[in-house]
């Protein structure tokens, strides 16, 4: 079963209904799926309840796949999705603008501003996120899915996609900022302390 | 310089047991969809065999 792709698999699947084809994508995606739920419950119970749901949701979905992007691309649309949904506070459900606001810039592809931050720093900005906005920029940055793809995952406008990608990384930065000027703080005082 | 999103992703793996419970409730859920096809189907036959046979019988004579 090696051999087939992915989208042959669900082919496969979809016409015979065979578990064995439905395994094979199981067993080719459930760390990477497990991996994202992690990431965002950073709970390993709740990952694996995340992980199931999404699994048995892409099951019951999978006749509804038309093939229009990657099986990983869809898979992880839904994977987003769902955590997304699950993690989403009452405060968040507002609804969103995607109007242009003062104070930023349009939408810019260069992110070697994201390319400089620290890993553990980068963590632990994104946790200031917003369940959707890490969600957006995880899809953009870790996954490297198109916005096009992004766009039609959340069923928004591609501008709406770069317009909150933008607000996204920009609270990213601040956030990163924020805490790397405390930790310089944090070492100028213990400089002068020790003298 | 390497993306900083790919280092923050967990190295965890997905537990073994989750394998299990998935396929079993997909049987599950494929069996239980295949009991309500079974019935409604067979339900929507004999009702639309019932309809048949009383459409032909003619009407009984006074």
């Amino acid at each position: 079963m090696k051999h087939l792709s992915d989208e042959e698999l669900v082919r496969l699947y979809v016409s015979t209904q065979r578990n064995p084809y439905f395994e094979a994508l199981y067993t080719r995606y459930c760390d990477k799926v497990y991996r994202k739920c992690l990431s965002f419950t950073k709970n390993s119970e709740r990952a694996e309840d995340f992980t199931h749901d999404i699994f048995i949701r892409v099951v019951t979905k999978l006749s509804g796949f038309r093939e229009q992007a990657k099986f990983s691309t869809w898979l992880y649309s839904v994977t987003y999705n769902y955590c997304m949904d699950q993690l989403r506070s009452p405060r968040q459900k507002e609804v969103y603008s995607d109007e242009p606001y003062e104070g930023v810039g349009m939408y810019d592809d260069d992110d070697a501003e994201v390319a400089e931050m620290e890993a553990q720093r980068l963590n632990k900005a994104l946790d200031h996120l917003t369940s959707d906005e890490r969600g957006l920029l995880m899809m953009k940055y870790q996954d490297d899915i198109s916005i096009r793809d992004i766009a039609d995952a959340q069923q928004i406008t591609e501008s709406a996609v770069k317009m909150r990608l933008m607000r996204a990384k920009e609270k990213l930065r601040k956030r990163y900022l924020e805490a790397l000027i405390f930790w310089i703080l944090v070492g100028i005082k213990a400089l002068t302390s020790f003298k | 310089m390497e993306n900083p999103f790919k280092l923050i992703e967990p190295d965890a793996d997905c537990p073994p047991h989750l394998r299990e419970q998935i396929v079993s409730e997909i049987d599950m859920i494929r069996n239980a969809l295949k009991v309500v096809e079974l019935y409604t189907g067979d339900l929507f036959g004999a009702f639309s065999a019932m309809l048949a046979d009383s459409a032909e019988t003619p009407p009984a004579n006074p």
